[in-house]
């Protein structure tokens, strides 16, 4: 989630919201190691898988929840403390469910509560089937 | 249904509507109804369907109350009738589904890096707001457009609230197949929602 490939003009002109201000080109630039990389997890990823956001966004609904495993959840962090537009990503992830619930809301209209009313009222008086 | 916490007289009604009293149950119908309309509507998208399966739902309820053995919350065990009705009627209604077979995701380049970034700030934003007309019609189109089996999956988690283990049961699933449903139809409403407020704010 780079802003490296600003595909618009409004987003070359945000330039706070790229990656913090790292050179983009070397190997692995937020420092974290793939969520596949078979490198020690504490010394430098040297195998040139990054942690990229394609990761970060595949096991979003683990990590939010607290089911990745802890090694895994870690590097992901770690890519969300240096990726700003992750973060992004995230909060409006957190958020998508909120809205559809606002958007998505209804209420029985007058006319068919009453005809649930009556129908009910029907079938649930002693002697009725 | 999981919005509402359930009323503390609840299990009293249920307990009179139990011994047969018509007006305690109607009083509970009276509770749930639009919830129970709200779920059957969003699942089946016509108000005629949606009126049905609430009227199967409390006559059902009604008739089952003696098997209602309070373990779960009365609104809970209601919830979980009116959703297997209504997912019921949706597979006798497929013809009608106009969704869509592939559902959007958002896309990387070879880096693995987003190629669209977030549109402006919208999330820190979005709970004090009122959701906007269009934004509202938008996503119930995006909605509408999930293909089967990922809609279905996404009501019942994020506006019902079941668990992961009942929509499991209810659509014959796993629940790892439910949670990478429900991903990816957050990620597809994500991209609509964040693609609105990219046409608006320019």
């Amino acid at each position: 989630m780079s802003g490296r490939n600003a595909d618009t003009p409004e987003d070359a002109q945000r330039p706070e919201r790229s990656r913090n201000d790292q050179d983009m080109s070397g190997p692995n630039p937020c420092q974290a190691h793939a969520l596949n990389c078979s490198c020690e997890p504490d010394g430098p990823c040297t195998c040139g898988n990054r942690c990229t956001c394609q990761d970060a966004v595949t096991l979003l609904l683990d990590y939010l929840e607290g089911e990745l495993p802890a090694e895994q959840s870690e590097r992901l962090q770690l890519h969300l403390s240096h990726c700003p537009p992750c973060v992004e990503f995230v909060e409006g992830y957190q958020q998508t469910p909120k809205l559809c619930r606002k958007a998505l809301e209804a209420k029985m209209p007058e006319a068919l509560s009453r005809s649930l009313s009556s129908f009910l009222r029907e079938k649930l008086e002693p002697g009725s089937s | 249904m999981s919005s509402a916490p359930p009323l503390d007289d609840d299990p009293k009604l249920v307990a009179r509507a139990r011994e047969g009293e018509v007006q305690a149950f109607e009083e509970l119908v009276e509770r749930y109804r639009d919830r129970v309309y709200g779920l059957a509507l969003r699942l089946l998208r016509t108000e005629a369907d949606a009126a049905e399966v609430t009227q199967e739902t409390f006559l059902a309820a009604w008739q089952s109350l003696e098997s209602f053995r309070g373990e779960a919350a009365f609104g809970t065990w209601l919830q979980r009738i009116a959703a297997n009705r209504a997912l019921m009627m949706l597979r006798t209604r497929k013809v009608r589904q106009a969704a869509r077979e592939e559902i959007e995701q958002p896309g990387f380049n070879e880096h693995g890096e987003l190629i669209q970034l977030p549109a402006s700030r919208w999330a820190r934003r979005a709970d004090e707001r009122v959701l906007e007309r269009e934004l509202g019609r938008a996503i119930q189109e995006a909605t509408d457009a999930l293909p089967e089996g990922y809609r279905e999956v996404f009501l019942l988690k994020d506006v019902e609230g079941l668990s992961y283990e009942a929509i499991g049961e209810l659509t014959d699933s796993s629940v790892a197949a439910v949670k990478s449903r429900l991903h990816r139809a957050r990620l597809a409403l994500r991209q609509r929602i964040d693609q609105y407020y990219r046409e608006t704010s320019s």
